[in-house]
């Protein structure tokens, strides 16, 4: 979805600014949504960080032709260096060997938790089953991870999850020290309308900036929960021509994000 | 006396004979990708039910299975026809409480599979941690290691059953992914007995000539199926893709007879493709035959 006078999708940005934030000489970690967090780590490898080891569920730095709208499609997968197994996967969650990961969900709350199971009060009988998730557990082991969603509504940005599938903040700052997890959790959360951060002091999420061409009160009246407010609030740097141009010859040559 | 070496091909029907009125079935594959599809058709058409299902990632085959009313308790991480939506019968089961699921994450699933596979009792897990669905898997043991810390383990998990489809494998069951095998792995080490589908029985001069090729080597394997195309609807990499618009007619009878616009429209799509078919022939004639299948390979290349 392109808004009208701009020359770049919210998609698009949603991508460059998740690949703005990764360092050169991580490993990352795409699981198998593919879309925005691949190309994320992909456009990262060809701008600023070559160093980075893109992990897509058992491939590793894959390199396709294109983006497919399916992330279990093989062609996504073209390019690999390595192949891993399930064990591997299991090992490289365990002992914490991924510095970030990518999650989505049906649910993400004002601390980062996100729900991807199911909606309601009780599991046995849930309003909505959603997908669950495979891997839970990169979200305590992975140094930080990344929240992201294609659309900003109160619907998915709620103010308490309904069932915790993937652990942010629990409920404060101290939530993830008190279950004897020690990584960062959530750091950015990205959405077609805003970038929101995570606040040291409370563990709440707080806007960062608004993409151009959205007021700051569509984004406040379509969030679920009282937004953190910075001093100032910026519009979010928009794509280079070079982020561009890289995103669109080299990586989404079908137009996936456009 | 020289004895031969024995073969481990069954028909599908024999192979699918394998599982019982309350088996538990792990599932290989992951998303829409290597699906042993035709093996579970089979089991459909034998009304084999009461199943306890286990698949990390899985789509079509979770989604047929409980729609035909076969499933009755599962582990599953992840249910998804990724851009195709959701799955249906799935859903519709699970909210009307009609299975019995337990909250997985691949983390739990491997660790029970560990278990098995290192002669243990429980594998413990360190990084699910504080969330619900440790809370509500029902194999999880809480212990308190040898240094004193309070720790979260899997109990065993030892599937009756595990098929995996592969694009290649021997008549003694050496299997080739010739590609990721990612959970597979776990699921074949772990089973009491082993199914492998493939698209093509090679010659053990095959295997041979590449054993660095073999991932499931063959003294775990029971029963070995020539299933053609028998991950369809699902992709086989790198032989041939997912049939997106066949998954689009599973998935639009599944929502129609949800829905309630067109109450028969599952159970005529069980009919002309599960019950019906005689053979994986019979079937790969009814949704396209060979030029279907031409399609499908060239769409699956990269």
């Amino acid at each position: 979805m392109k808004k009208e006078g701009l020359t770049y999708s919210y998609k698009e940005l949603m991508v460059v600014v998740l690949a703005r934030d990764i360092k050169d000489g991580e490993v990352g970690h795409v699981g198998m949504a593919g879309g925005v967090p691949a190309a994320a780590c992909m456009l990262a490898q060809r701008m600023h960080a070559p160093n980075l080891t893109t992990l897509v569920a058992g491939f590793v730095n894959p390199k396709p032709r294109a983006l497919y709208p399916y992330g279990g499609d093989y062609r996504n997968f073209e390019g690999s260096e390595a192949i891993e197994s399930g064990y591997q996967v299991f090992s490289y969650t365990e002992a914490s060997l991924v510095d970030f990961m990518f999650y989505s969900g049906i649910q993400i709350d004002m601390y980062g938790n996100f729900n991807l199971t199911m909606t309601g009060s009780d599991v046995t009988r849930p309003q909505f089953r959603g997908p669950g998730l495979p891997n839970s557990g990169l979200a305590a082991t992975a140094g930080r991870f990344y929240l992201y969603h294609e659309a900003h509504t109160k619907r998915n940005l709620v103010k308490r999850v309904d069932f915790i599938s993937g652990t942010g903040n629990i409920d404060g700052p101290d939530g993830r020290r008190k279950l004897g997890i020690h990584t960062e959790g959530p750091r950015l959360c990205v959405t077609p309308r805003a970038v929101m951060d995570f606040d040291k002091a409370t563990g709440r999420m707080r806007l960062k900036s608004v993409h151009e061409g959205v007021s700051l009160d569509e984004v406040v009246q379509n969030t679920g929960f009282e937004l953190l407010m910075p001093k100032a609030v910026p519009v979010t740097p928009p794509p280079t021509d070079e982020e561009l141009n890289v995103l669109r010859t080299e990586l989404d040559t079908l137009g996936i994000l456009r | 006396m020289k004895t031969a070496r024995k073969s481990k091909v069954v028909s599908l029907s024999e192979a699918a004979s394998l599982v019982k009125e309350g088996s538990s079935l792990a599932v290989g594959g992951y998303s829409m990708v290597r699906k042993p599809s035709a093996f579970i058709r089979e089991v459909v058409k034998k009304r084999v039910g009461n199943l306890t299902l286990f698949s990390n990632i899985s789509s079509y085959d979770t989604d047929l299975l409980v729609g035909a009313h076969l499933v009755k308790k599962a582990y599953l991480c992840h249910v998804t026809f990724e851009y195709l939506g959701l799955p249906p019968n799935y859903r519709r089961a699970a909210e009307a409480g009609e299975i019995q699921l337990v909250e997985c994450d691949a983390s739990l699933l491997v660790a029970g599979y560990l278990a098995t596979i290192e002669g243990l009792a429980f594998h413990p897990v360190s990084s699910v941690k504080g969330n619900d669905i440790v809370k509500h898997m029902d194999l999880v043991r809480k212990f308190t290691s040898p240094d004193g810390e309070e720790m979260t383990a899997v109990s065993a998990i030892a599937p009756d059953v595990a098929v995996l489809h592969v694009p290649e494998a021997d008549e003694y069951g050496n299997a080739r992914h010739l590609g990721g095998i990612l959970f597979d792995a776990n699921i074949f080490a772990a089973a009491r007995q082993v199914v492998i589908c493939a698209d093509k029985i090679v010659s053990v001069h095959v295997t041979e000539s590449e054993p660095w090729c073999t991932t499931v080597p063959c003294y775990y394997v029971d029963a070995v199926v020539e299933a053609p195309f028998g991950a369809h609807p699902c992709a086989c990499p790198p032989l041939y893709g997912h049939d997106e618009e066949h998954l689009m007619g599973y998935l639009g009878a599944a929502r129609r007879t949800i829905s309630g616009e067109s109450p028969q429209a599952f159970a005529e799509y069980l009919e002309k493709y599960v019950y019906q078919p005689k053979s994986i022939y019979d079937y790969l004639e009814l949704v396209g035959g060979v030029e279907k299948m031409e399609k499908l390979k060239k769409e699956g290349r990269a």
